[in-house]
């Protein structure tokens, strides 16, 4: 079984921390691959730029996705995301702080299979990240590899 | 006497003597006299004589007359036999009028039955002509009140019109020529009525860059009938004014459109209002863009530094707790509590704004079905509480979905955060007759609050109970009120200290 790998897009360093933490916490944090920005995450996903040469089928689980990044935004990495023929089926739960409706409709739209919101308190935080981790790892199915 | 011129010489012949002389001269003396009475016989009988002459010309004369009367009676004779005559003759042409007017008489009398026959008919067609009179009479009455009513129908509409200052135009279609009031040229700045107008002199009054659209809109009058149009005119003094015309078109047999009528106001104050109202919403709605970013801006980018503030306390409460004595942990404690706080307060203040901003969409919404909803969810997240809910079947409103849902919530979740101090509780929800006006209410047994403090309940922020008594932002029922009050309605409520509160709302 291919090693299970959660690609987090998050450009603010307490956050990043405080997610690796709340892995941690529930023992899903072997495989956690961070990019601080949208372009570095583009490149992971596709092998390009610094991540050129990663066999891209090692492809992360799921996606964490922040939306307010640098460079380019959460939505623009989606977008891109759905729109490559290899990527348009990985999971993206995308994870914010804003619970703004338009970002709502517009993560779904673009194609996000989940959107949760950051909690402020932390304990709620593991708990989410728990869920998720339960949820993406181990009770979803994967979509089949492509040739 | 012979003797008489006898010379005296004779008788003197010798002297007699004197008696012969004086016999002599008796003889004389008597001959004289009897000479002087027979002068005066023949005298006498000279005027007799005469006295007969003139009695026999009187004779004459009279005999004369007497002739000449006899002819005259003779005259008069044959003047009356002639006369006689004449009369016979007139007798006889009397009698024959006598005739004539004997047969007249009879036409006449035949003529006078055929009259009387007339008569009667007459008498007859005089009746149906007194009906039809009378008909006539009413009709002409129902005519005057009719025109009586035209005629004050018409003073009313020249009232209103002039009290809404419109003018009224009537065009002919074939000849461009048209028919206006006083006030329609008055509209276009004139003082006095135009002697000409037409639709190409109207057209000549539209300021230039509006005539294409003043053109276009008579043409689609000319399709649907209905003509309506706003455009800016130039007044004799330059100055630009905006006016509306309406109108309609009528057809002839054909369906060509021979003449339009309509009104004409004017109408650049409110132009000048529906600019500035405009110019003031796009005012409101950049300002309310800035506001929504400001609103974004503040639900992510302050959460995010709170994030941090919590979770890292937390890490140094689970990583350093051997480390840090009961101080140190409490004092994380408040840090956190703190952020969790704010936490609160943003998403609170969030709402609110995000309560006044958004759209309000209004359906029909089954009140009682939304209140059993949020009991039900209370009681599955605190099964442990008894709470017993009593909520009227059937209650539905106008309204928007989302906002009334946020509105229920907070005040069913009020209920059942205020009765938490008691081990059991009840809830109502339902629908209240008094104070003459139908409203809704919530009401529970709970905490209640003290009523001389009720006009700070409303209040954003404003709480009647510390955090630590019931925890809490204060922005709920600022959120509820505007709520309610963006739907039209009020809210209001009644409490006593620990009898509980009831919140009564109207939609």
């Amino acid at each position: 079984m291919a090693s299970k790998t959660i690609l987090l897009v998050e450009d603010n360093a307490d956050d990043e921390a405080l997610t690796f933490r709340a892995l941690m916490k529930n023992n899903i944090a072997n495989n956690l691959v961070v990019a601080r920005d949208g372009a570095e995450a583009l490149d992971y996903l596709f092998g390009t730029g610094q991540y050129a040469g990663r066999d891209v089928n090692l492809g992360p689980q799921v996606v964490l996705l922040d939306l307010n990044l640098p460079k380019i935004s959460g939505l623009e990495v989606l977008r891109q995301l759905r729109a490559n023929e290899r990527t348009k089926h990985l999971p993206v739960v995308i994870l914010t702080s804003s619970n703004e409706e338009q970002d709502r409709l517009r993560g779904y739209d673009n194609g996000a299979n989940s959107y949760v919101r950051k909690p402020v308190d932390f304990n709620q935080f593991i708990e989410s990240v728990r869920q998720l981790g339960l949820y993406w790892l181990i009770l979803n199915e994967q979509p089949p590899a492509r040739r | 006497m012979s003797g008489q011129t006898a010379s005296p010489n004779l008788l003197e012949t010798q002297m007699d003597s004197m008696t012969e002389r004086s016999a002599i001269k008796n003889a004389q003396r008597a001959t004289l006299n009897i000479l002087e009475d027979f002068a005066a016989e023949k005298c006498e009988l000279q005027g007799g004589q005469r006295a007969t002459l003139n009695i026999l010309e009187d004779f004459d004369a009279e005999k004369k007359r007497m002739a000449g009367a006899e002819r005259a009676v003779l005259n008069i004779l044959e003047d009356f036999a002639s006369d006689k005559s004449q009369l016979e003759e007139f007798q006889h042409s009397f009698l024959n009028i006598l005739d004539d007017f004997s047969r007249e008489k009879k036409q006449f009398e035949s003529t006078q039955r055929a009259v009387l026959n007339i008569l009667e008919d007459f008498e007859g067609e005089k009746a149906n002509v007194e009906l039809a009179n009378e008909q006539l009479q009413k009709e002409m009455k129902d005519r005057k009140q009719a025109e009586d009513a035209v005629k004050g129908s018409e003073q009313r509409l020249n009232l209103v019109l002039d009290s809404a200052n419109m003018g009224i135009w009537e065009l002919n279609l074939k000849n461009d020529t048209s028919i206006r009031s006083l006030k329609h040229d008055q509209i276009f700045g004139f003082q006095s009525l135009q002697s000409e107008w037409g639709a190409e002199i109207f057209l000549t009054h539209v300021v230039p860059e509006d005539r294409n659209l003043v053109k276009k809109k008579f043409e689609e009058a000319f399709l649907t009938s209905k003509l309506y149009l706003e455009c800016r005119i130039l007044w004799p003094d330059k100055s630009v004014h905006w006016i509306n015309a309406l109108g309609t078109a009528f057809r002839d047999g054909n369906g060509k459109p021979v003449f339009m009528m309509g009104t004409v106001q004017e109408i650049t104050d409110r132009k000048l209002a529906e600019d500035e109202i405009q110019r003031t919403n796009r005012e409101l709605r950049a300002a309310n863009k800035e506001l929504e970013a400001f609103s974004y801006s503040v639900s992510h980018d302050l959460r995010t530094p709170l994030r941090s503030i919590d979770g890292f306390s937390q890490a140094l409460l689970e990583d350093y707790a051997n480390k840090l004595d009961a101080t140190a942990l409490d004092h994380l404690r408040r840090v956190r509590s703190a952020a969790q706080r704010m936490a609160a307060l943003i998403d609170d203040m969030l709402n609110l704004s995000r309560v006044t901003r958004c759209e309000l969409h209004r359906e029909k919404l089954d009140l009682s079905a939304m209140a059993k909803l949020i009991a039900a969810e209370l009681q599955q997240a605190e099964p442990g509480r008894r709470v017993e809910f009593v909520i009227e079947v059937g209650l539905t409103a106008v309204g928007d979905p989302q906002l009334l849902r946020a509105a229920m919530e907070n005040l069913i979740h009020n209920s059942w955060k205020y009765t938490s101090g008691h081990p059991s509780a009840r809830i109502e929800f339902g629908r209240s007759d008094e104070k003459e006006r139908p409203s809704f209410f919530v009401r529970d047994d709970g905490a209640g609050f003290d009523p001389r403090y009720a006009d700070r309940l409303f209040g954003a922020f404003q709480r009647l109970h510390t955090t630590k008594e019931f925890p809490g932002t204060g922005v709920g029922l600022a959120t509820v009120q505007r709520i309610i009050h963006r739907h039209g309605g009020e809210i209001w409520a009644e409490a006593e200290v620990e009898k509980g509160a009831t919140f009564y709302f109207t939609l």
